[in-house]
């Protein structure tokens, strides 16, 4: 045994084919996005709870699309949020620290709540704000003493 | 000690034991027996071969009666067909197999299996229709006959809801199909499902005395 | 001491949204509706700073470890390690008088409300003198500690069923947590290691919903012990497909293919290893190629060799076996010789015999 390298390894991935759980959440973003349009609160499928292989996975994207907004979040690990091809659906992906995916959300909304600032972030940054302009101005001063 | 961990052991172990015990039982007592010396000038030597003729006579139609068995028989050579692709094809089986024989091989894909199962079951289902609609198959029948049908029919039926996972936590339906397997083995030696061992002995007995004798087999 | 555990994250650099993110995330691990996310950051953002006491008894520190040893601090790392854990023998600093101190008020601050954190198993032999902490016997401690606990959670193999300790012939005679505690809410959270997100996961469950999750026949959480790790493989197609590596180096191995007949217990193994995974979502034993042991599962340390197939018999006594066939042929050889007797005497009778 001199190296590892020696020796041939080919991983197959398992086949895998659809399982039709693709259509089922397709059909479920139809009904909440029906609601979304008629003014009603629209909803969230969390796709890590459902059983999709990596084919379901690409009828997802394939049929939700690219849409105009991307964001990405970094808060306790990155969060990227998409907007689909189709308008008030939105792919939120949670990712590690060490970049692998934890959770997989599909938000139907006009626009997702994780991405507004939190007022309690908003008072925390307005203290912050106060207390660098408080010292920047005190060093002025001094200085034109 | 939950369910499966007793029949994975001592259960398994129990049966095999009075398995082997009324199998050697039987089988000796039959086979020490004294046989009557025949006094009569045998018509031909090929007792051998006589023996031989009517095993293979005997596991084919008559053509005489033939519209009046071939289905009964079809659907026996069936299960008996699918009896031995399950229990010789499926891994799982091998591989118990091979911790009392040392021997193993490869298994056979796990979908012929799975339809020599349906196969099995259905052909079994069959002919018990068969035997409780057929008066005459009904007079004759006896507890042997149904309770020998439902431990043979048993293992067939919770291997196939293990395999599936229909019907309960895995490792109860993997523990119920093992119990169903010992129950098997344990009625196996006292009951008529003692024909698998006897079937060939008795017809080869029987045609090389006819043969000895000259009779037309 | 009033400080909520929001504010108390918020001072150390945590802001809403990242715990808002967190509780989507925790929401999502336990199977909860992503609705459940808001109501979730709003229970957990009031809660009082939950204070955890973890006790060690017969272990061997692995489920701490598991705890601690992910590579970057998350958040429930945080919120677990740095505010809430207010004893641990081994991460603790303070040891001697000043450790058991620390304990005793944390139990008289919040007693009736602390969440008890066990792990290791409890000898009762010879009075529990096998395993004690400044001369308290680990029986002692685990009824005092537990009697002002809101909840216990049993973490690991060990506290949740007896564990290698336990193992035949079992010497210190090793017992469960719910063995002793039986007056409390119990949840096990078995696992040789446990994964680390299920031990955080019963802390936060409780503190949102004031109790424990829904478990299973063994006490386990449902949403993470609910599936076998065959359910959830992804091998399975290969089993389902019949092909199976024979060794750990030949095609199949190199292939990918099911690990079954090497012995592996997924199929009667609760726990979530196959889709929460290891070490960061890095990998789990059966995806590096070794089968699963069923370290989730009671006596999985008594149930024969590892690398014994599921199917194979576990007891498989040759001799025995013989012994059964060889008095099997003297009874059949005793009742040919009575009816070869019968044979004879009939055949003596003249008036029987030549018919
Ligand atoms: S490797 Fe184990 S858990 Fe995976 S499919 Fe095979 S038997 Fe099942």
């Amino acid at each position: 045994m001199s190296s590892l390298a020696g020796i041939a390894v080919s991983v197959v991935a398992a086949p895998a084919l659809p399982s039709g759980n693709a259509h089922a959440v397709l059909h479920e973003i139809l009904t909440m996005l029906g609601q979304l349009a008629d003014g009603q609160p629209g909803g969230a499928i969390d796709l890590r709870g459902l059983p999709l292989n990596n084919a379901d996975f690409a009828i997802l994207r394939d049929q939700l699309g690219r849409g105009e907004v991307s964001a990405s979040v970094q808060a306790a690990g990155r969060l990227e949020i998409l907007e689909t091809a189709i308008p008030g659906v939105w792919w939120h992906t949670h990712y590690t620290h060490d970049g692998d995916i934890i959770t997989e959300i599909i938000e139907i909304t006009r626009f997702p709540d994780i991405l507004a600032s939190q007022h309690a972030d908003i008072s925390d940054g307005l203290s912050r704000l106060q207390q660098q302009l408080g010292k920047a101005s005190g060093a002025k001063e001094e200085s034109h003493v | 000690m939950n369910l499966l961990d007793f029949a994975r052991g001592p259960g398994l172990q129990g049966a095999l034991a009075i398995f082997l015990f009324g199998m050697t039982w039987r089988l000796a007592g039959i086979l020490l027996l004294r046989r009557k010396t025949d006094f009569s000038v045998a018509r031909t030597g090929d007792w051998w071969f006589g023996a031989f003729r009517l095993i293979v006579q005997r596991s084919l139609p008559r053509r005489e009666f033939a519209s009046a068995t071939g289905y009964p028989l079809a659907l026996s050579y069936l299960f008996h067909i699918g009896l031995v692709i399950i229990l010789f094809g499926l891994n799982q089986h091998i591989l118990l197999l091979r911790t009392y024989t040392g021997i193993s091989w490869s298994n056979l894909p796990s979908g012929l299996v799975n339809l020599a199962a349906a196969v099995t079951a259905a052909a079994m289902v069959a002919l018990l229709i068969r035997r409780l609609s057929h008066p005459v198959l009904r007079l004759i029948s006896n507890f042997d006959d149904y309770f020998s049908w439902l431990v043979a029919f048993l293992p067939v039926a919770t291997g196939m809801l293990a395999v599936a996972h229909l019907g309960g936590r895995y490792e109860n339906l993997l523990a119920i199909h093992i119990l169903s397997a010992e129950l098997l083995l344990v009625w196996f030696p006292f009951g008529k499902l003692m024909h698998a061992s006897l079937i060939f002995l008795s017809r080869g007995t029987s045609g090389a005395l006819l043969t000895r004798k000259g009779a037309a087999i | 001491m009033s400080e909520t555990l929001e504010q108390n994250l918020r001072s150390h650099g945590i802001s809403r949204r990242a715990f808002l993110k967190y509780c989507t995330t925790l929401a999502s691990l336990l199977a909860l509706p992503p609705s459940a996310a808001t109501a979730m950051a709003a229970a957990l953002g009031k809660a009082q700073r939950p204070s955890v006491i973890w006790l060690s008894f017969q272990e061997c520190t692995g489920c701490t470890e598991s705890l601690t040893r992910s590579n970057s601090p998350s958040l429930e790392d945080l919120i677990f390690n740095s505010i809430s854990l207010d004893y641990h023998e081994t991460l603790q600093a303070a040891a001697g008088t000043a450790a058991e101190q620390a304990r005793e008020n944390a139990m008289r601050e919040h007693y009736g409300k602390y969440i008890l954190l066990v792990d290791g198993s409890i000898p009762l032999g010879h009075g529990g003198a096998y395993s004690t902490v400044a001369g308290v016997s680990n029986l002692d401690t685990l009824k005092k500690v537990a009697a002002g606990a809101a909840a216990v959670v049993a973490v690991g193999t060990c506290s949740s069923f007896g564990g290698l300790p336990m193992a035949n012939p079992n010497p210190t005679g090793a017992v469960a947590v719910s063995d002793i505690i039986t007056d409390k809410p119990v949840i096990n959270v078995p696992g040789c290691p446990p994964i680390p997100v299920v031990i955080t996961g019963m802390v936060a469950h409780f503190l949102t919903f004031g109790a424990l999750p829904e478990t299973d026949l063994h006490k386990r959480p449902k949403v993470f012990y609910g599936d076998t790790i065959h359910d959830r493989c992804y091998r399975r197609p290969f089993y389902d497909q019949g092909k199976f590596a024979r060794t750990f180096d030949d095609e199949g191995a190199r292939n990918g293919w099911c690990l079954y007949e090497l012995g592996c217990k997924g199929p009667i193994t609760y726990n979530s290893c196959a889709t929460l995974k290891w070490n960061e979502g890095t990998s789990f034993p059966i995806q590096s190629g070794h089968g699963c042991l069923g370290c989730s599962e009671p006596g999985f340390w008594d149930k024969g060799s590892f690398y014994q197939p599921l199917s194979a018999s576990t007891w498989h006594d040759i001799p025995a076996l013989a012994i059964a066939a060889g008095a099997g042929v003297a009874v059949g050889a005793v009742a040919a010789v009575v009816s070869r007797h019968r044979q004879d005497s009939t055949s003596q009778s003249p008036t029987n015999g030549e018919k």
